[in-house]
């Protein structure tokens, strides 16, 4: 119970924090250009109908992250005794569902367009008197929803892993890849240019395809996250080391005979508790005091924890 | 930088590009070829098209206005007339090339049929869905036909 102030990111995070929120609003509106542009040449285009879906939804991630920014950091009260740590895993969660949710949608839809065997109708624009099919402009709307994705990605991503953010991770990685839909989309586009119909809704499915494992893959996360699991690496999905440190840490404590840490995740830190098996003849309140003030400066991930004194640890 | 394997793609990605520019968009059923080889066959509903119906800008039937778009590709015209929904089940088939009846922009077969620019900003040809080589060329006509109707 020892955190009723509000969370502070550690001094070396604060700038990496606002430039990832600055990344995030450049992405918005870069964006809605996107959305906008895709609309516009979209015609009767199952893939680009499915990419233009897909760059809408990947707009998703960076407003969760935006609204969650501006809640997780307020102090615990009385009705929130934890904080908000947790707006991150359910903006997560929420971001995760309607991704899992559009990526069925569009799979099902593709694949009724392929079965149906909905040839495209791509008609023409005249620009100054010239005649360009709409296939071409379909190809440059898609370049211009990859390269700056691309580039925003492999932006964010180094400040995701920095900040243990995984809405922001996700984010990063999913507009990293998003040159794949981009490039599918333009091979349907192109078959359809060179009279191939079924091109269109064979590259529809493929992006759904990738939409809806992204879907799961994030889904699947979001609720292990809420399931109170061991804390995982934002990149690799490997357990994090830092619970295994932290406990060797308590263990090399003289007045601990015996340690066992118990984390979970609440956003991007780590709450839980340390059972300590102490030697005798200690003044173990003071022990205890000065053993949360250590891990309170240990690392900023590792924000409420609780010591207990056991005298033997439950079986697992 | 980009591996090797990437370079390659796009290389040949660009190189498709290049060769088949100058013949894209394509047909998937060959209806412009079909037209240039044999004749363009058009649908016409209930004769509605072939009496003289002029828009604000044209000043031509669309019966006549065929006439014309075919004279101008050197493609000869079999005309062929029936109800709407004959006619349309006969576009679905790749029966017909180009489908009269002054179809509103918004009409009900648009889902089976793939409707072109309009000529008049309110009404339009059918062809069949996805001949896309068959929209260009006509589109191109018929922006032709409203700029020199403009001039």
């Amino acid at each position: 119970m020892q955190n009723s102030k509000a969370f502070e990111l550690p001094d070396h995070l604060k700038p990496q924090f606002q430039k990832a929120k600055k990344l995030e609003w450049i992405t918005i509106a870069y964006l809605f250009t996107v959305i906008i542009i895709m609309y516009l040449v979209m015609g009767s285009s199952q893939a680009m109908k499915t990419a233009w879906l897909e760059d809408a939804l990947s707009s998703l991630p960076s407003i969760s992250f935006l609204i969650a920014s501006g809640i997780f950091y307020k102090k615990p009260n009385a009705r929130f005794p934890y904080g908000y740590h947790r707006v991150f895993s359910i903006a997560f969660l929420a971001g995760s569902v309607a991704l899992f949710g559009m990526g069925c949608f569009l799979l099902i839809d593709s694949s009724i367009s392929l079965i149906k065997a909905e040839h495209p109708t791509i008609g023409s624009v005249f620009v100054f008197g010239k005649q360009f099919w709409l296939g071409w402009l379909m190809l440059l709307a898609l370049v211009y929803s990859a390269l700056p994705a691309m580039l925003l990605g492999y932006k964010k991503l180094p400040i995701a892993k920095k900040l243990h953010n995984k809405i922001l991770f996700t984010d990063a990685d999913t507009q990293k890849a998003d040159y794949m839909t981009a490039f599918a989309a333009m091979l349907g586009i192109l078959g359809v240019g060179l009279g191939f119909w079924w091109a269109d809704a064979l590259a529809a499915i493929f992006i759904s395809f990738s939409v809806l494992l992204d879907g799961y893959k994030n889904l699947k996360n979001a609720i292990k996250d809420l399931m109170d699991r061991h804390p995982m690496t934002v990149e690799r999905e490997e357990k994090d080391e830092l619970v295994d440190k932290i406990e060797n840490y308590v263990k090399s404590w003289g007045w601990v005979k015996d340690a066992r840490a118990r984390f979970r995740e609440h956003g991007q830190v780590y709450f839980g508790e340390i059972m300590v098996i102490t030697e005798e003849d200690i003044n173990l309140p003071n022990c205890i005091e000065q053993g949360v003030k250590d891990l309170d400066d240990y690392h900023w991930k590792i924000y409420d924890v609780t010591l207990m004194p056991v005298e033997k640890f439950p079986e697992s | 930088m980009y591996p090797t394997k990437y370079k390659i793609v796009l290389t040949l990605i660009f190189s498709l590009l290049l060769f088949s520019s100058c013949n894209i968009p394509r047909d998937p059923n060959k209806s412009w070829e079909q037209a240039k080889k044999d004749s363009l066959r058009v649908g016409i509903v209930n004769k509605k098209s072939s009496s003289a119906v002029h828009s604000d800008s044209l000043n031509l039937s669309e019966r006549q206005f065929i006439k014309e778009f075919s004279k101008k590709n050197n493609l000869k015209t079999t005309f062929i007339e029936g109800s709407e929904t004959d006619l349309i089940k006969k576009l679905e088939k790749f029966e017909l090339d180009i489908l009269l009846g002054e179809f509103d922009k918004k009409t009900i077969w648009k889902s089976r049929a793939g409707p072109i620019k309009s000529y008049d900003s309110k009404h339009v040809f059918l062809v069949p869905q996805g001949e896309n080589k068959l929209v260009y060329k006509l589109e191109k006509y018929i922006y032709k036909i409203k700029k020199d109707a403009e001039l």
